[in-house]
């Protein structure tokens, strides 16, 4: 046996196991109820309704959005909670036969958490083939390719026109990008709300999408608050440009930091439940990963509200450029979901902020486990 | 010249106290302790409750750490993943992953150690059967008895053939044939050339299994010596008499007083329980 051994299968199939045993049973019941009850209805007026996705897939999106926010509302605080209180399990006795092996903390850290991750992510992927059993339906979908960000808040004053460049990626006809005939159902959303200190009930807005090439399509509507504008990609080719033009008498502000958003078909409906159980899986090894290593530091429930606060805490500091962290874009991409949509594939950068946040566990960890013992 | 090889165990200075009262103050569980140990010897770590001997052991099997002193096992520090390699740990609680099988706890452990499946299953099944669990070895540990899960305890502590094994209250919650049991194993391990420490608060562990005697009081050493130096009276022989009648009982208690001695306890001889488990018909299981 390696001295050097960073990982050990058989605690790692421990950890495995007791995941399953603490997590599936009551995933499993929150996911049967779901599925016996009658689940959302789609009423006139939903958000969507108007848009690109039929009424269908925009009823199967909503009951896929309503059974996967349980889903993950169940999972991911069980599983967190569970592994904060690992280092107290250990420190309870455990770490009596634990700690008295050739086993050193790191090797005990990573094999719990990789254990720990792997209940979780076959409990998030056995809820996505439920979801989809209960959805029971599929059909082709708009997958979202990325936002174009702003960097504040864009005021258009009435009679006023603000001209933006969609970024370099949304070329279409650019290398690796090719949409064939399939370009014409590519989309653009753009997120719209009057401004805040203007109470004019509705407002007018006549938005404009061009290709270099000179083709462009547009789309004048009434608003109500906060709406959002959904435009076909007019055929062509190059970068297109957007153009906003407050028509009517009521300023606007166009949202921030995710205004234009790009949307491509092909994907399928049920791509969006693997998609989620992917997020949700990534997010749960980057949670158990911190869970534990605040763990040994702090109690279990302290430890997980710590694991919560670290999310909240780079949110508050990175705003809206977190897409490197497991799990920050988890609320967008269910809310896509609740579109009859498909979220983008999980942000390589992703397992960047995955390995730091294992990287910070592990510390945490090897540093807070200096002895297996807290007490006598 | 070879140079000898380094003791089995040396602690020097060694102290451990842990934080109490949200950390403001601190409890001392261990003052000072100095301790050697040759290999292939047997020490009896002894004292009552709260003494210290567990965190001693703790502390010997690289669970814990002193927050003083230097601890050598072997002549390295039990923190590194080498000498725990070496060892063997019986703790107190026997805390042991209980949705487990005995089998599947073997495996587990014997892994831990880079034995491979097959000799853990031929070791496994040797010990399990030794401490008569061998028909529950695929029970879940959880609904073995207490002194059950002592032998199982004791079973895998000898799973790995270690060079030092630690016992924390080996004899506590067994049966008289599960007593017959621990000797047995040390008694082989002492054969092998094993290094045994026992931390126990019964007199006959002490007596019966070690060379070495260690009185622990309040976290301090006390006294240290052979168990005759520590529990030894001066001048005080126990006898145990058959074949004599009433009368010559009285004879042999009066020639006692005439040569100046005095009988100090005088009751009916019985039999140990394990005799009559044994005229009963009982294995140990």
């Amino acid at each position: 046996m390696s001295r050097l051994a960073l990982f050990h299968p058989a605690l790692f199939r421990l950890e495995l196991r007791r995941g399953l045993r603490a997590g599936l049973p009551l995933l499993a019941l929150v996911v049967a109820v779901l599925c016996a009850s009658g689940g959302p209805e789609l009423r006139e007026g939903s958000e969507g309704i108007g848009s690109s996705v039929d009424a269908g897939a925009l009823a199967r999106g909503l009951t896929r959005l309503w059974l996967w926010s349980a889903v993950l509302l169940t999972a991911l605080p069980l599983w967190v909670l569970r592994a904060a209180g690992t280092p107290a399990r250990w420190r309870a006795g455990e770490g009596d036969w634990l700690g008295s092996r050739p086993t050193g903390r790191l090797a005990a850290w990573t094999s719990t958490w990789l254990g720990a991750t792997a209940a979780g992510a076959l409990a998030l992927f056995a809820a996505a083939l439920a979801v989809e059993l209960r959805t029971s339906g599929d059909g082709p979908s708009l997958a979202y390719l990325g936002s174009h960000d702003l960097s504040d808040v864009r005021r258009v004053e009435p009679g006023e026109t603000r001209a933006f460049t969609a970024p370099e990626w949304t070329r279409w006809d650019g290398p690796g990008r090719d949409m064939g005939d399939a370009a014409g159902e590519a989309r653009v959303r753009v997120r719209i709300r009057l401004a805040p200190a203007d109470f004019a009930p509705r407002a007018t807005v006549l938005v404009e999408l061009a290709r270099e090439s000179g083709e462009s399509s547009t789309v004048t509507r009434a608003l109500a608050a906060r709406e959002r504008v959904e435009l076909e990609l007019p055929p062509g080719a190059g970068v297109p440009t957007l153009r906003v033009t407050n028509v009517g008498s009521a300023p606007l502000a166009i949202l921030t930091p995710q205004s234009f958003e790009f949307w491509a078909p092909g994907a399928s409906e049920r791509r969006a439940s693997f998609e989620l159980a992917l997020r949700g899986s990534a997010c749960l090894a980057a949670a158990l990963a911190l869970a534990i290593g605040y763990g040994t530091w702090l109690g279990a429930p302290l430890a997980a509200l710590a694991t919560l606060a670290t999310w909240v805490l780079v949110r508050v500091v990175a705003g809206g450029a977190t897409g490197w962290l497991p799990g920050m874009r988890l609320a967008r991409a269910l809310a896509f979901v609740g579109e009859g949509r498909t979220p983008e594939p999980l942000d390589p950068r992703a397992l960047a902020g995955l390995a730091a946040c294992a990287a910070l566990g592990a510390l945490a960890t090897v540093g807070g486990m200096r002895a297996w013992r807290s007490a006598t | 010249m070879a140079q000898a090889p380094p003791p089995a165990l040396h602690l020097s200075g060694v102290e451990r106290s842990f934080p109490i009262a949200l950390g403001l103050r601190r409890r001392r569980a261990l003052a000072g302790i100095d301790l050697e140990l040759e290999p292939g010897r047997t020490l009896g770590l002894v004292g009552p409750n709260g003494s210290g001997k567990s965190t001693l052991l703790r502390i010997v099997a690289g669970v814990d750490r002193p927050s003083r002193g230097t601890v050598r096992v072997f002549g390295a520090d039990p923190q590194r993943a080498s000498v725990r390699a070496r060892l063997a740990y019986l703790p107190e609680d026997t805390p042991f992953p209980g949705e487990l099988t005995a089998n599947g706890v073997m495996q587990l452990l014997g892994s831990l150690h880079g034995l491979s499946r097959a000799r853990i299953r031929e070791r496994a099944g040797v010990l399990l059967e030794r401490v008569g669990l061998g028909r529950e070895a695929r029970t879940p540990l959880k609904r073995y008895s207490r002194g059950m899960l002592r032998r199982f305890g004791l079973a895998q502590a000898f799973l790995t053939e270690p060079e030092l094994v630690l016992l924390d209250e080996p004899t506590a919650g067994l049966d008289a044939l599960g007593f017959e049991v621990v000797a047995e194993l040390l008694g082989e391990a002492r054969a092998r050339g094993t290094t045994i420490a026992i931390a126990s608060h019964v007199a006959a562990d002490a007596l019966e299994h070690c060379d070495r005697l260690a009185l622990l009081l309040g976290g301090a050493l006390v006294r240290q010596g052979t168990p005759l130096e520590l529990l030894g009276v001066e001048g005080r022989v126990e006898l145990a008499v058959e074949g004599l009648d009433e009368a010559q009982l009285e004879e042999l208690e009066r020639w006692i007083t005439e040569q100046g001695g005095r009988l100090v306890a005088r009751r009916a001889g019985t039999g140990t329980l394990l005799e009559l488990y044994r005229a009963s018909g009982a294995r140990a299981r």
